[in-house]
């Protein structure tokens, strides 16, 4: 059974006018890793809001582990948070910046589970992204880009939730680090059974990372299927135009 | 010296607000000690700013006005403070349409000239220090709102606000936990302001004999007293302007100045 | 046709950019790839004089045989647009936001040509169309928020070539820009640097998208170039551990066989984790 699913959504932020998301179905299976790709108005980053619950979708529903996300934000909004937790592109911006680090990381902790962790949670989840606990004292502007995504994760990762949605988590990193908070982020989910929904407009990073990818456009979900399928045999017009466009401005070796 | 301009508005604060600390212990002769031989004195060794119109002590007065216009400013910059700043989170914080109708609301309490309402206040409530107060923070409020609004949306846009309602931080949270520390130099440096503001309001009402009614003293009802002596006696009439001034001067200096100095990179984007 | 020789660019005595030589011959695509702080930036800026003042620039700059360096900025203003042409990253940095674009593509003509009002305005059209902007006629009374992402650069490429420059450098030209478009600018830039022979000196931190476009590539590590080739020998044999790594971080697009393969695997890292 699906643990996140989506049907006939339809949204958009302002009250009249095009939609951002345009009658979208889809489902995403417990335990996977799910990547969503597509170009900037395709509707990629307001998706995962409306699968997490974040925003709310005008028409259709959002089905969260068989319950209706309505219900959800009626009976158990804190448990809704506590499922589905997300991670955002530019770190630098996703934290407070008078905050210092070891405060913000508990956040999700305080707000969700209602107590104060003390230093050695805190501490064991800086090491285990591979951080020093030191840096906890430290404001965000202090730490490079890299170490605040890894911070980042770990503040979604605390609560423990079932569902990981990572919005571009790598896209504003400098070229060698992308690779690290990749690698790190696999890690968490094999090591959590996490489920992983990872929007990217990076192919290379999704074919790699995601089993199944689902590609849209303009709202709309234009094809879904496995990494190979999407991109060694694509079928729909707009994905192989995609596809052929990511493989001429990435890298071509021999090796 | 980062910020030459909070150096000096301290100096010249600093200087008031000790003669209004010293007035209520001492002052070298009674404010209200009418002595008829003695009117109108120029400033001399023993009536160090001269003698009013009834013989009483300029200095003395002066100390003990202060009392009175800083206390209002003080009330006034209090409320105005307080009340301004959760409705303009309130309304940065509500949908459109709320959020709308909150700024209307404040732009016409700021288009409405503040001694205008004194006036009628004065009028409905009665003369006195309470409906100067009430006069001020009716005008006060609606600016610092508006001064918030800006900000505070800004900030609600960021990202970590997104973050923070992920973590299932409730609106209220946001507004006092996240958007208010972060716009705290705006509202510190609007604080100062209308302090300033406050000073030269309440001077206005009582010299418009709204404010201040005897035997409570203020700096504009000094001025108010002294205008018909304008020729006879400039130094009555000076003397407490220039108070005014000072203190005026010195808050907005130090507005100026924290402003420069608390977040450099807002106010060169025009935010404050 | 462009040469640089001892170049040293400091600030306040740290030593930014040092470069012994570097040059490009007429009408090649020389890359110049590195990540952020490489000093890939500062040293085309420097080329046209376009560093910050507080920036000390030694050694020298020759371009069709004049020394750039030490020029006025009145004499490199001459150079600027019409012999030498700059395409930003940032489209907000060279379009101005209160300007109809029409009137932006025609500035440089304007100020290096004699041409008619009339003449210019032909001319504009021309270029637009050259660089593919469907509708010119309509586009030339928008203002640049008007127009997206790929639009915008492609103004901004109009605006650079519209004097025939012998050289073009684009720095960043398509990094924040979608697959496609970034396809698209490439072969734009391709096919002009092709017709008019216009050399293209192309910045980028994107190893993939550098490649594409260049015939040699030159590698920047901390200010220094690290190593010099073909763009093929680059990429098929470095020879330089740096260059090794940055050829690592940048992931391709595996094949059908190399999918199965590498799926769920970790990505290489220049640390070799």
């Amino acid at each position: 059974m699906p643990i996140v699913s989506a049907n006939n959504l339809k949204f958009r932020y302002a009250s009249s006018g095009p939609w951002t998301i345009n009658d979208v179905s889809l489902s995403i299976e417990s335990g996977t890793s799910v990547g969503i790709v597509g170009e900037s108005g395709s509707g990629k980053s307001t998706i995962i809001r409306l699968l997490s619950g974040l925003l709310k979708a005008q028409e259709g529903d959002v089905i969260i582990d068989g319950k209706n996300l309505d219900e959800w934000s009626k009976e158990a909004p804190r448990d809704l948070r506590r499922f589905g937790q997300l991670v955002f592109q530019s770190p630098r911006r996703s934290f407070d910046p008078r905050m210092r680090l070891g405060r913000a990381l508990s956040e999700p902790i305080r707000a969700l589970e209602k107590r104060k962790p003390n230093a050695e949670e805190l501490g064991s989840w800086m090491t285990r992204v591979g951080l020093s606990p030191e840096l906890l004292n430290r404001y965000p502007h202090q730490l490079s880009g890299g170490q605040l995504q890894r911070v980042s994760l770990a503040r979604a990762m605390s609560i423990g939730p079932q569902v990981l949605y990572a919005d571009e988590p790598t896209s504003s990193l400098d070229v060698s680090v992308q690779a690290q908070v990749l690698n790190l982020l696999m890690e968490l989910r094999t090591d959590l059974g996490l489920t992983l929904v990872l929007v990217s407009h990076d192919l290379a990073v999704v074919g790699r990372m995601c089993e199944r990818i689902i590609v849209m456009s303009r709202g709309c979900v234009v094809e879904e299927g496995t990494a190979v399928d999407i991109l060694a045999n694509p079928k729909h017009e707009y994905t192989k135009g995609l596809v052929e466009a990511a493989k001429a401005v990435s890298l071509k070796h021999a090796n | 010296m980062k910020s030459p301009q909070l150096l000096l508005g301290i100096i010249l604060t600093g200087f008031v607000l000790t003669i209004t600390f010293v007035s209520f212990f001492w002052t070298p002769w009674d404010p209200i000690g009418i002595n008829v031989e003695d009117r109108l004195l120029p400033p001399n060794l023993s009536h160090w700013f001269g003698t009013d119109r009834l013989g009483r002590d300029l200095f003395s007065q002066i100390m003990v006005g202060s009392q009175n216009t800083l206390f209002v400013a003080l009330i006034s910059t209090i409320v105005g403070a307080v009340l301004g700043t959760s409705l303009g989170l309130a309304a940065a914080g509500s949908g459109p349409r709320w959020g709308a109708v909150i700024t209307r609301i404040s732009d016409i309490g700021i288009a409405l000239p503040s001694i205008l309402i004194a006036l009628v206040l004065a009028t409905t409530l009665g003369p006195g220090r309470l409906s100067v107060i009430i006069a001020i923070s009716f005008w006060f409020v609606p600016v610092t709102a508006r001064v918030v609004v800006g900000p505070a949306r800004q900030i609600l846009a960021l990202d970590f606000v997104e973050a923070a309602m992920t973590h299932g931080r409730s609106r209220r949270y946001i507004l006092f936990r996240q958007v208010l520390p972060n716009i705290a130099p705006i509202v510190i440096v609007q604080t100062s302001m209308m302090f300033a503001a406050g000073i030269l309001i309440e001077a206005s009402l009582s010299f418009l004999g709204v404010g201040a009614q005897p035997p409570t003293t203020s700096w504009g009802k000094i001025l108010m007293d002294s205008q018909p002596l304008v020729q006879q006696a400039p130094y009555y009439t000076i003397l407490p302007g220039a108070f005014i001034v000072i203190s005026v001067l010195g808050f907005n200096l130090i507005g100026d100045g924290l402003s420069v100095l608390l977040d450099p990179q807002q106010s060169k984007k025009g935010v404050v | 046709m462009l040469e640089i020789n001892n170049l040293r660019i400091s600030i306040a005595g740290k030593t930014l950019v040092e470069i012994d030589h570097l040059s490009a011959t007429p009408g090649e695509r020389l890359g110049l790839v590195g990540e952020s702080g490489s000093g890939k930036t500062l040293t085309v800026l420097s080329i046209l004089g376009l560093l910050p003042e507080m920036m000390d620039v030694e050694g020298s700059i020759t371009f069709a045989g004049q020394e750039l360096l030490g020029k006025s900025d009145k004499e490199l203003a001459k150079i600027r647009g019409r012999d030498i042409a700059m395409v930003f990253q940032d489209p907000s940095r060279s379009l101005n936001p209160t300007m109809k674009i029409g009137r932006q593509i025609g500035e440089s003509l304007r100020l290096h040509t004699d041409l008619s009002k009339s003449d210019i305005k032909q001319k504009v059209i021309e270029l637009m169309h050259g660089v593919q902007l469907q509708d010119p006629e309509k586009l030339v009374t928008r203002y640049p928020h008007e127009l997206s992402g790929g639009q915008q650069q492609r103004v901004m490429i109009a605006m650079a070539i519209s004097c025939k420059p012998s050289l073009l450098i684009a720095d960043e030209p398509t990094t924040a820009l979608d697959v496609t478009v970034q396809q698209e600018i490439l072969k734009l830039l391709l096919r002009l640097s092709n017709e008019s022979n216009m050399g293209v000196i192309f910045v980028s931190h994107n190893l993939g998208v550098v490649q594409a476009v260049s015939e040699r590539i030159a590698v920047m590590h901390n200010g220094e170039i690290v190593e010099l080739g073909p763009t093929s020998q680059i990429i098929d044999s470095p020879t330089v551990a740096y260059t090794k790594a940055l050829i690592g971080a940048n992931p391709s697009i595996p094949n059908e066989q190399e999918l199965s393969r590498l799926l769920g695997t970790r990505f290489p890292t220049s640390r070799g984790e």
